[in-house]
This record gives C-alpha cells, sequence and structure tokens, in this order.
C-alpha cells in the first residue's frame, strides 16, 4: 500500500505540490485528474523517486522509501510518451527490468518477456524495432516493459494521450483488463476525464500542487465537492439561486440545498441539459456544434447561459425548450 | 571501469560508493586537471611573480606598457580571429555536404579532411614551404585553416548529423526559402556546435607556435612565440610568467565570450537521415562546390608531402629500421614509442573525458563545479607548452617518485591535449539523450552506473569511438609539449621527424618525409575507422 | 556488448601494463647515472654498451629541447637535480651555466691535454668535449652553374655580386644565427650593426631556425627547392651531405666558408647535488675517451676536442676545420647576449 503524507516539492520558489495525501491500496487503481501544470506530473515523479522531495513522507507499506533512489522503489513508471529504448527492439525493452534483476537467467527472462507481451497482446513482435511501431503498439510495449519486473506499484503518466481517437476506448478497456490481471496497484495521473474514470477505483483531483477532492471515482463524478472540481468534471451550466428554507429552486423543480446556505450554486453537464419541446425553460440559440452522436447547443435564457444537448441541429437565432436531469444536477454552497 | 570493479563488492560499499559517484566523476578528471596542469603552471608563473619571497606583479605592468609587446597581442589576437573566420569559411561548407548527404567515399573525405589536424608542425611547415607560401601573414591564416578545417567538420559535423529535419521541414511549409530555412532553423541549431568549434581553432591559432615560427618568419611574434623566447632561450621568468598571464586572460575572455553566445543546446527531433546526392550533373555541383575548397586545400600540401615521401626511390620507407635517430635509436623505434604513448594517452582522456562528461550532463547538486570543470579543461590549449614543460620540473621533484623523468609524463601530457576535445565529442551527445530514458532506465531498477552502461554508453559509443580516434591522432601528432618534456630515452615521431630535419643530408629529409607520411596515413586509417565503427549505429 | 567492452577494457590494461613495465625506473639492479641533455644528443650504441661494460655503469639519457632549453631547464632544477651529468653546454651559454653554479668542480681524466683553445672554463667545473663551426656554406653548383665566384669572406658577403643570395637565422630563436651575430661582432668589433645595415641592404634573408634556413631557402640541401646559394650553417654540413646521401657523391655538393666561421665549444659538467657523482665523473672521463672521442663526428656532427682522435673518411674528405675562426670570450657573450639580440632585432627585423 502506498501512502503520501504531506509531500511538497518546491523548484526555487515555484511550489509544484503542496503538502499532498495520497494512498493508493492494493488491488486498486487511482487517477490523479488535474490540468496541465496542476502538478500531478510533479507528484509522479516524486513517488517515482525522480523528483526529490522538499517535505513530506512517502511510504510502501511500513517501508519509509522517500530518500530511497528511484532503482530502488520497485515502482514501475509508463511514461506520456513512452521513453522505449531505440536501441532494444521490443524483447530488448521488456527484458530491461529483468536484466537488472541478478537472480533471473536469461530463458527465464525469455519466457517472463514473451508472458507480459502476450498480456498486453504484443505477442510475436519480439525482434520488430519500436521505432516502426504505431502509437497504440508502444504504448503497449510500454506497458509490458514497465510491468515486466513486476513491480510493487505501477504508474501511468497519460497512458492514452497518444493514442488515436477511435483505438481509445478499446485500449482503454484492454488497459483496464491488463492491468486487474496483473492484479498491481495503479497510480495514474491524467488531465482526461474519460482516462480517468473508466480507469480507475478512485479518483483524486489535483489542481494547483493541492488535492482539492478525493474519492470513489462515481462519487467524485456525481458530488464534486467545489465549484472548481464541478468546472473541471464537465460541469458547464452554472445557476445561482437563493436558498428558501432549505431548498433552491430551479426552473425544473426545487432541488435541496447544502445544509446552512444561503445561496446554492446549481450546476448541470451538457448531457443532463436536452433540448425538449416540453421542457420548461426557453432559450434562445447561440451556436450549434456537432458532436457525432449529438449536437451541442449553447442558449441565452432568462437564468443566463445554458449549454444543453439535442439530438437534432437547431438554428441559430431559434427559441427551444430545455429539459433537465434534476438527479443529476450537482449543488454546492454559493 | 568503475562497474568492472564495483560488481565484486558487498552492496553496502555500492550504495557508499554511489553516493560519491558523481564526486568522483567530476573530481578525478579535476584532479587530474589539478595535479598536472593548474599546479605546474600555478609555481612556474609563481616563480616569475616572486621577488625575494614577495609577490611582485608588476612585470604584468611592465609588459602591458611595453609598445612592441602590445604589438605582439595585437597580432596574436588578429591573426587568430583572421584564421578562425577564414576556417569556417572553408570548412562550412563542406561540413554541410559531408553531415547531409551520404554517396560513396564520404568517409574517406572525412578521413582525409581529419589527417591534417595532427601533423606536426615542421611537416606541414615543410610541405607548405615547397609550395611557395610562407613568409606572410596570408601563409600563416593558410597553415591555420588546413590544421584546423578538421576541428570544424568533426565538431559541427556531429551536432549536424544529429540534427532533426522536422524543424526544417515545418519552416519550408511555413514559406522559408532553403536559405532563409538554414539562416533562421538550422544555423542557430547548429550555432553551439559552430561556436564550440570556433572557439577551439581561435584558441589554437591564438597559441599556434611552429606554423607562426616557420611559416611566418622572424619578423611575426605571438604571445605564445615570445613566451617560448623569453622562458627556453633567455629564462626570464619574469617576463614570461607575465606575458603567460596576459596570454591566459585572452584565452579566458575568449572563452567565455564564446560561452555567452553558446547558450543553451537544443534537444532536437528525430535525426534526418542523411540524403542520397542529388541525381544530375548539375543538382551535384552545389554538394561539389561545397566540398572542393577544403579538399584542395587538404590534398594538395598533403599529395605533396606524399610525393616528397617517396623521392630517392622511396628511400625514407626502406630505410626505417636502419638509419639511427641519433641516439640508438631508428625510425622504427620511435614509431613504436609513439604508437604506445598514444594507446596510453587516449586511454587516459577517453577515461577521463567520459567521467567528466557524465558528470556534467547528468542533472543535479554539483552542477555549477561540473561546469567549471568542463571550461577548465579547455585552458590546456591556451597555456605555452614551455610553460607547463618547465613547470613540470619544479613541481614534480618530490622523491620517492620523481614524476619528472617518468615515461609517464608524455602520455600525460598528450592526455591534457586531447581531452578538451574527448569532453567536447561526448558532452554534445550526451546532452542529447532524452533524460527520461535514464529515467526509465532507473525505475525498471537500472543503478546509476548501470543506467550509464545501459544508455549513456550505448548512445555514446560512437562519439567516444570518434574522440578516442582523435585523442589517439593528438597524441601521434603532438610536438610542443613532447619537445619541452624531460624524455628519458623516448622520441616520438614528431620529434623524430624534426630531428632528422635538422640535420643537413638527402637520407635524412628521407626519413622525415616517410614518418610524415606515415603519421598521415596512420591518421587517416584512424579517422576512417571512426567513421566506420559510426555506420551501424546512424543506419536508421 | 558487455563482453566486447570487457576484452577492450582488458586490451587497453595490458597495454598500460605492457609500457610502465618497459619504462626505464625499473633498472634498479644495476647502478645507472643519468645524463641530462638536449634533443641533438647522440651517441652510436654500442660505445655505450663499452662504457657499461667497462664501469658497471648504465647510462640513462633524458633529452629535452634545444640547447638554451635544456640549460634552462637544468638551472630550473638546480635544487633537485634530474640527473648526474649535464652535456651540451655551449661558449655561448657557459658562463650563464657557471654563474648559476649548475656544476661541481671536477678535473676530468686527461683533460691537461686538450688545447688551451677549448680550456674556455678555468675552474673546472665545466669540461670541453667537442667543438663545431658556424660557418657561411655555399651550393657549388649554383655558383659554377651562374658563373660566379663563391665569396671568401664575411665582407664580400655585402657586395653586389652576392645581392639577394644569403639566407641566415634569427638570433633570438636559433644558436647558429646567435653564434654568426657572435662572428659578425667578432669580424667588426662595435661596428658590427654597420655590418648588419650592409647585409640588410644588400638582400639578406632572415628564417627563424637552422631547418626553415637549411632545407627551405638553401639551395644547396639535397632535394631543396630553395633558391638561396648561401646559408649559415656548420664547418660539418658538406661533408654531411654526402655522409648521408645514398649513394654517396663523390664530391660534396656544398662548402663551408673557412674565414666566416664561429667556434662553439661544447661543454659537459657534474651536476651539484648530483645523486651518482662517482657514475657522473666516470662519464665524462668516458667522455674523453678515445672511443667516444672517435664516434663524435658521425654521431653528432661535431669535432673532438681531443687532439690526434682520428677523423672518420667522410670529415678528413669534405671537412675542414677552419685555422683560425671567430672566438669571444665566453664572458662577453655572457654578457652581451641578450643587448645583441635586440639590438640585432631592433634594427635588421623591425
Amino acid at each position: 500500500m502506498l501512502n503520501v503524507s504531506g509531500v511538497s516539492v518546491q523548484y526555487g520558489e515555484a511550489v509544484a505540490l503542496d503538502r499532498v495525501d495520497l494512498t493508493v491500496n492494493r488491488g486498486e487503481i487511482v487517477a490523479v485528474l488535474g490540468p496541465s501544470g496542476s502538478g500531478k506530473t510533479s507528484l509522479l515523479r516524486a513517488i517515482a523517486g525522480l523528483e526529490p522531495v522538499t517535505t513530506g513522507e512517502i511510504v510502501w507499506d511500513d517501508e519509509p522509501v522517500t530518500h530511497l533512489p528511484a532503482h530502488r522503489r520497485g515502482f514501475g513508471l509508463m511514461f506520456q510518451d513512452h521513453a522505449l529504448f531505440s536501441h532494444h527492439d521490443v524483447i530488448g525493452n521488456v527484458e530491461f527490468g529483468l536484466r537488472m534483476q541478478d537472480d533471473r537467467s536469461p530463458p527465464d527472462r525469455r519466457s517472463r518477456a514473451r508472458a507480459v507481451l502476450d498480456l498486453v497482446g504484443m505477442a510475436g513482435y519480439d525482434h520488430r524495432r519500436v521505432d516502426q511501431l504505431s502509437g497504440g503498439e508502444q504504448q503497449r510495449v510500454a506497458l509490458a516493459r514497465a510491468l515486466a519486473p513486476s513491480p510493487r506499484l505501477l504508474m501511468l503518466d497519460e497512458p492514452l494521450a497518444s493514442v488515436d481517437r477511435e483505438r481509445r476506448e478499446h485500449l482503454a478497456a484492454e488497459l483496464h483488463r491488463i492491468i486487474r490481471a496483473a492484479g498491481t496497484p495503479t497510480l495514474l495521473v491524467t488531465h482526461d476525464l474519460d482516462e480517468a474514470f473508466t480507469l480507475a477505483d478512485v479518483v483524486v483531483v489535483l489542481d494547483g500542487g493541492r488535492v482539492l477532492q478525493r474519492g470513489p471515482a462515481p462519487k467524485v463524478w456525481r458530488a464534486p465537492n467545489s465549484i472548481v472540481v464541478a468546472r473541471f468534471l464537465g460541469v458547464t451550466t452554472k445557476l445561482r439561486l437563493p436558498v428558501v428554507a432549505g431548498s433552491a429552486a430551479t426552473p425544473w423543480g426545487m432541488v435541496t440545498a447544502p445544509p446552512n446556505a444561503t445561496t446554492a450554486w446549481v450546476g448541470f453537464r451538457a448531457a443532463d441539459l436536452r433540448v425538449d419541446p416540453d421542457g420548461p425553460v426557453g432559450g434562445t440559440v447561440r451556436t450549434v456544434w456537432f458532436r457525432r452522436d449529438h449536437y451541442l447547443v449553447e442558449l441565452d435564457t432568462a437564468d443566463g447561459p445554458m449549454t444543453v444537448t439535442s439530438s437534432r441541429p437547431p438554428a441559430v437565432g431559434d427559441r427551444v425548450q430545455v429539459r433537465a436531469d434534476l438527479e443529476a444536477a450537482v449543488i454546492l454552497d454559493a | 571501469m568503475d562497474f568492472a570493479v564495483d560488481r565484486a563488492r558487498p552492496p553496502l560499499a555500492r550504495r557508499r560508493r554511489l553516493r560519491g559517484g558523481r564526486a568522483l566523476l567530476v573530481g578525478v578528471p579535476l584532479a587530474f586537471l589539478g595535479v598536472f596542469f593548474l599546479w605546474p603552471v600555478v609555481a612556474i608563473l609563481g616563480r616569475g611573480f616572486t621577488v625575494r619571497g614577495s609577490l611582485d606583479l608588476s612585470p604584468i605592468g611592465d609588459v602591458l606598457r611595453d609598445a612592441s609587446l602590445r604589438h605582439v597581442l595585437w597580432f596574436t589576437i588578429e591573426q587568430a580571429a583572421i584564421s578562425t573566420l577564414a576556417t569556417l569559411a572553408i570548412a562550412l561548407p563542406a561540413t554541410a555536404v559531408l553531415s547531409r548527404y551520404r554517396f560513396r567515399g564520404r568517409g574517406l573525405l572525412v578521413a582525409v579532411l581529419t589527417m591534417p589536424f595532427v601533423l606536426p608542425t615542421v611537416v606541414v611547415a615543410t610541405a607548405f614551404r615547397s609550395l611557395g607560401v610562407q613568409g606572410s601573414l596570408g601563409a600563416i591564416v593558410i597553415a591555420h585553416t588546413f590544421f584546423n578545417v578538421a576541428v570544424v567538420v568533426r565538431i559541427v559535423g556531429s551536432t549536424w548529423r544529429g540534427l532533426g529535419r522536422a524543424e526544417e521541414d515545418a519552416a519550408r511549409v511555413l514559406g522559408a526559402s532553403p536559405l532563409r530555412t538554414f539562416v533562421t532553423v538550422t544555423l542557430p541549431a547548429l550555432r553551439p556546435a559552430i561556436i564550440a568549434a570556433a572557439s577551439i581553432v581561435f584558441l589554437f591559432c591564438f597559441t599556434s607556435f611552429g606554423v607562426i615560427l616557420i611559416l611566418g618568419g622572424p619578423q611575426f611574434a605571438t604571445l605564445e612565440t615570445e613566451i617560448y623566447r623569453q622562458t627556453a632561450q633567455l629564462l626570464d621568468l619574469r617576463t614570461a610568467a607575465a606575458l603567460s598571464v596576459v596570454q591566459l586572460a585572452a584565452v579566458v575572455s575568449a572563452l567565455v565570450v564564446a560561452g555567452t553566445m553558446t547558450g543553451r543546446a537544443q534537444r532536437v527531433s528525430r535525426p534526418a537521415a542523411p540524403r542520397r546526392l542529388p541525381v544530375g550533373r548539375r543538382a551535384r555541383l552545389l554538394p561539389a562546390a561545397g566540398v572542393l575548397p577544403a579538399l584542395l586545400l587538404v590534398a594538395i600540401p598533403s599529395l605533396d608531402l606524399l610525393r616528397q615521401s617517396f623521392a630517392d626511390h622511396a628511400y625514407g620507407y626502406t630505410h626505417l629500421g636502419t638509419l639511427p635517430l641519433g641516439a640508438p635509436e631508428t625510425s622504427a623505434v620511435a614509431l613504436l614509442n609513439s604508437l604506445r604513448i598514444a594507446a596510453v594517452a587516449t586511454l587516459m582522456a577517453v577515461l577521463l573525458g567520459l567521467a567528466l562528461a557524465t558528470a556534467v550532463t547528468r542533472p543535479g547538486r554539483g552542477d555549477r563545479l561540473a561546469r567549471a570543470a568542463q571550461s577548465l579543461v579547455v585552458l590546456p590549449l591556451g597555456v605555452s607548452a614551455v610553460t607547463v614543460g618547465f613547470g613540470f620540473l619544479i613541481v614534480f621533484d618530490a622523491p620517492p617518485v620523481d614524476l619528472r623523468t617518468s615515461w609517464w609524463i608524455i602520455p600525460i601530457a598528450h592526455a591534457l591535449v586531447a581531452l578538451p576535445f574527448v569532453v567536447r565529442a561526448t558532452v554534445t551527445v550526451l546532452r542529447a539523450i532524452d533524460p527520461r530514458q535514464r529515467e526509465a532506465a532507473a525505475l525498471l531498477g537500472a543503478p546509476p552506473w548501470r543506467v550509464w552502461r545501459e544508455i549513456d554508453l550505448r548512445s555514446i559509443r560512437r562519439a567516444a569511438a570518434v574522440a578516442a580516434g582523435f585523442a589517439f591522432a593528438i597524441s601521434l601528432g603532438e610536438f610542443g609539449a613532447t619537445l619541452f618534456i624531460v624524455r628519458p630515452d623516448t622520441t616520438t615521431v614528431p620529434v623524430a621527424i624534426y630531428r632528422f630535419l635538422s640535420r643537413p643530408g638527402a637520407t635524412n629529409v628521407d626519413q622525415a618525409m616517410a614518418l610524415a607520411a606515415i603519421l598521415m596515413v596512420i591518421t587517416g586509417l584512424v579517422a576512417l575507422v571512426g567513421e566506420r565503427s559510426g555506420r551501424t549505429d546512424s543506419a536508421f | 556488448m558487455r563482453t566486447r567492452l570487457s576484452i577492450l577494457v582488458i586490451v587497453l590494461m595490458l597495454a598500460v601494463a605492457a609500457c610502465s613495465s618497459s619504462s626505464p625506473t625499473g633498472a634498479k639492479t644495476t647502478r645507472t647515472v643519468t645524463l641530462v641533455t638536449h634533443d641533438s644528443f647522440a651517441v652510436s650504441k654500442p660505445v655505450l654498451a663499452g662504457f657499461t661494460k667497462s664501469t658497471g655503469w648504465k647510462v640513462r639519457v633524458l633529452k629535452n629541447g634545444d640547447a638554451g632549453a635544456a640549460l634552462n631547464q637544468v638551472i630550473l632544477t638546480k635544487d633537485a637535480p634530474l640527473g648526474d651529468v649535464m652535456f651540451g653546454v655551449d661558449n655561448t651559454f657557459l658562463t650563464r651555466a657557471l654563474d648559476q653554479h649548475v656544476f661541481a668542480t671536477f678535473r676530468a681524466r686527461g683533460v691537461s691535454r686538450i688545447p688551451s683553445a677549448f680550456q674556455l672554463d678555468p675552474s673546472h667545473h665545466a669540461t670541453p668535449i667537442d667543438f663545431g663551426d658556424v660557418c657561411v656554406n655555399a651550393d657549388r653548383r649554383w655558383f659554377s652553374d651562374h658563373q660566379v665566384e663563391i665569396p671568401k669572406t664575411l665582407d664580400q658577403l655585402t657586395e653586389p655580386a652576392y645581392r639577394d643570395l644569403l639566407v641566415v637565422e634569427n638570433p633570438a630563436t636559433s644558436s647558429t644565427g646567435l653564434a654568426f651575430v657572435a662572428a659578425t661582432v667578432a669580424h667588426s668589433n662595435r661596428g658590427w650593426l654597420n655590418y648588419w645595415d650592409r647585409l640588410r641592404a644588400n638582400g639578406v634573408k632572415i628564417v627563424d631556425g637552422w631547418e626553415a634556413a637549411y632545407n627551405g631557402e638553401f639551395s644547396g640541401a639535397a632535394g631543396s627547392k630553395g633558391t638561396r646559394p648561401l646559408v649559415v650553417s656548420y664547418a660539418s654540413s658538406p661533408p654531411a651531405e654526402v655522409y648521408f646521401a645514398d649513394p654517396k657523391p663523390t664530391t660534396a655538393p656544398t662548402v663551408s666558408l673557412d674565414a666566416t666561421c664561429f667556434r662553439q665549444v661544447e661543454f659537459a659538467g657534474v651536476l651539484r647535488g648530483a645523486a651518482h657523482p662517482d657514475g657522473a665523473r666516470a662519464l665524462i672521463d668516458f667522455m674523453l675517451s678515445a672511443r667516444f672521442q672517435r664516434d663524435l663526428p658521425l654521431s653528432m656532427f661535431v669535432d673532438p676536442v681531443m687532439p690526434n682522435t682520428p677523423l672518420p673518411e667522410v670529415f678528413n674528405k669534405f671537412a675542414t676545420i677552419p685555422s683560425r675562426p671567430f672566438t669571444l670570450t665566453p664572458t662577453q657573450i655572457g654578457r652581451d647576449r641578450s643587448r645583441w639580440i635586440s639590438q640585432w632585432t631592433a634594427h635588421v627585423l623591425r
């Protein structure tokens, strides 16, 4: 079990990480989600031992590893751009970590490497040059390389960033399967919501070097604990409403306000607001975006601007009605 | 070598050692430099500046007030600056062609252009003189260019070949003409390498000795020739020390200027594979025109030298083992001496250079020290050989080891001269390694030395081989320092050539020419092997 | 990779080992006397072996730079001498060596038989070993081709007939050049700079060293492309031209002009503070022995100081020893050397 407590990383004056706490339990996949510059890569590097920690402790089970050099931590890391060794072929890359373990014989290494390559679906690629592989193939090799020495902790830096969109879904599912099959506790950092919420059991939201929220993925998704997190988690429409007797009145009905709040902040993701002729709220269409299986529509309404989805494209200037899924509303104390 | 020892040690010792690893990497080369360069130089300068036990820096003022010595200083700067510009003008077009295109005979061409660098000045001067080039500033500049084309081709060439094409392509797509692309994209990327090369060339020309004396003629004096005269002939250590300080100040300021102009080394995208030569006679005209001036400059005197070496029915070659050098030695013995010294000097220079280059390119504490060491390494090129040689004499006299008269002092002196080249050549390559490759290796469990071996050494093999070849060649051709070091029965080839040439008689000249030609060919072969060894690595 | 690397390391280690084992410091079992000298020192192998055989002393030779540089290094290290014997101080540098007290007194065996003209150090610190004459050399062929008479005296060199024919060395950087300046001082006394003015007006060419003058400018050197038929060189250059030719010609292509010569005498001395003074003394005794003296002409192209030493055939046939060379006392040279050089430089070069 990885336990990060109060870890700060400073580069001169700039604070990249500010007293971050984090736990990765056995068999758990934890995603650190944050915009670029949020400090998530610094966190990964600090845990990996590539970045010296200014304050705080990193502990694996009961063993403090804060000052252990990277090569003695037994953690695996898959770099964002894979950082494959171009002077080795595929199997050479995967065997690298095994060669660093003195107790393995060459045939043993080979069979382990083959097994891991098989796991990531790259069997038979042994002697291919890594720079002739596609992005997805490189990613699998990078994953295999990280997994081969059986790390105590697997870390992934934006694992799907360099994979083309069509294959991302598929690869995300694959990745999930592989990590589960390997049973290695995993920490991934990403700025991509899909990546975080499809892969992880636990999501940690990081911004400005601080942890804003942590919790089981569905819970974080449903209930962001701050406006900043809510915005980052895709809440695009927000209403500021007065609280009367513990409730706030939205155009679609009453919602329960947080205790002691005088003004509530009620937010919706675009998917939870739909154009519907029977909807109670009307607005004028400002822009329309085509989004493959739906249209994204920006409206001006009496309650302010809204971003909603529609199955058909309205024309700019049209008046349309909007319906909301009140269950999915994010309600915060403004 | 480090790791070979390491493996046998228990884990605890290994851990402790590695923590001091970086200190060791910087410390050993620094100690080498300190003991074999700084100490002797400071000691001999100290003699010059000490009057009855107290420090007296007035000689510096005296030297600067002396109009004729001021003239010497200006001339030194002038000829070095002109020579540097001329070298760049001749060598850069050739470098462009050699690094951008692949064609049959490319390796040979590089080898040919590299050869002159290590030829002893006496020989080159003879070659140029027989072509009628002598007795003018022009002769000095031409000879300096002849010697230093190799420096530019090597240093700039290695960067150029590693240059990514993506940036250039981007510029072309954005509408830049080829020339514009070169000026706005290629040139800035090459700038650190060009400035590095230019500063080394400048340094060489600034401190050049034989060329000035032999080809320039007595009306030309540089700081270096003055220091030699004051030290070796007049034993006026006061004036010599003052001149050395002036020279050192000039050299250091040149290096500082170069350092500030260099800027940060850029990491480039994936290296472009060398292109084939364009098809068609007219299209090939431009590449040919780029190489031709450098080739002619190098080939004409070299071929003339070769021709001369076969005079008298190749007498020089057929009598290598018989004609005595004076002492009970022959040319064959000198050749063996030279090869042996060069092997040891190369080993020292490469090990120390790699250590320093590794330390400089690893991030972490002690960065400034490492960088300081990197600049310090260049200083031996800026200090007169006679100063160092005389310095050796007054510091290494402590028993039990009287290093002054030891055989080792010669390869050590050669290693000092070769070290900056090894460092330069390898640092560039090490800097170009993506640090994440090292991090990836560390995360996969590789301890620092293993990371070095698996990642750094892998990418540096080629550069190290080329640097080793260069160091070998430098040692083979080194003359100035060798002459001023006490040598127990170890005549090197350049010294032998010098000695043959300082005796009347046809057979002496024949021997000298044959030895010079042999030296030239060995150097060429070493360069060629270096080029070849790189071929497998640069296949993609 | 791993194996290749370790093989490389092993090979290089072996190379180092081979070198260190061959370094001469290992020879501790026999007694070794160390000779400090300049680059031009040479002696035949059997001769040196003869010394070891008869005395039991092995000789280790340390060479360094030219005569001036070698002496200066000896002076610089006089508190911790590099060796036991110094060979190669000539009369132009003798006073510097004596003033700096680098030599211990020693009366070599047979020193009394050396002609008094060579006995320039009455205090017996420095022992004369050989001498040579720096003379103007002429290219016989050029003079016969151009039907010009070969000049005989220094004064003739300033005549119009010999305009643009002479090349000399810079006395600031060449001991040959310095010797020639000394010859002109001995010849013209106070008017020596006037003599140089006349030489200069007559188109004398100055180059930096003997090699550039002889091999580069002088038309008489074997294989030379030089154009000047007169050069400042040595009385031993004509026999060397013959000796170092293959096949050997029957007449020397060059001739040395007897009336233009300045005599250089080379000395050896026991270094003060020598570790093996008895070996040093034995070596100097040996240098005056018939065997070593006989070897001098062909190994260093100088003449032996011991009278009646038989000379090799090329010397007898092609060399003349000038009967009345120019000389100056070492004291005068020591006193005026720097002044001559700076005056000469200001007068002739600038």
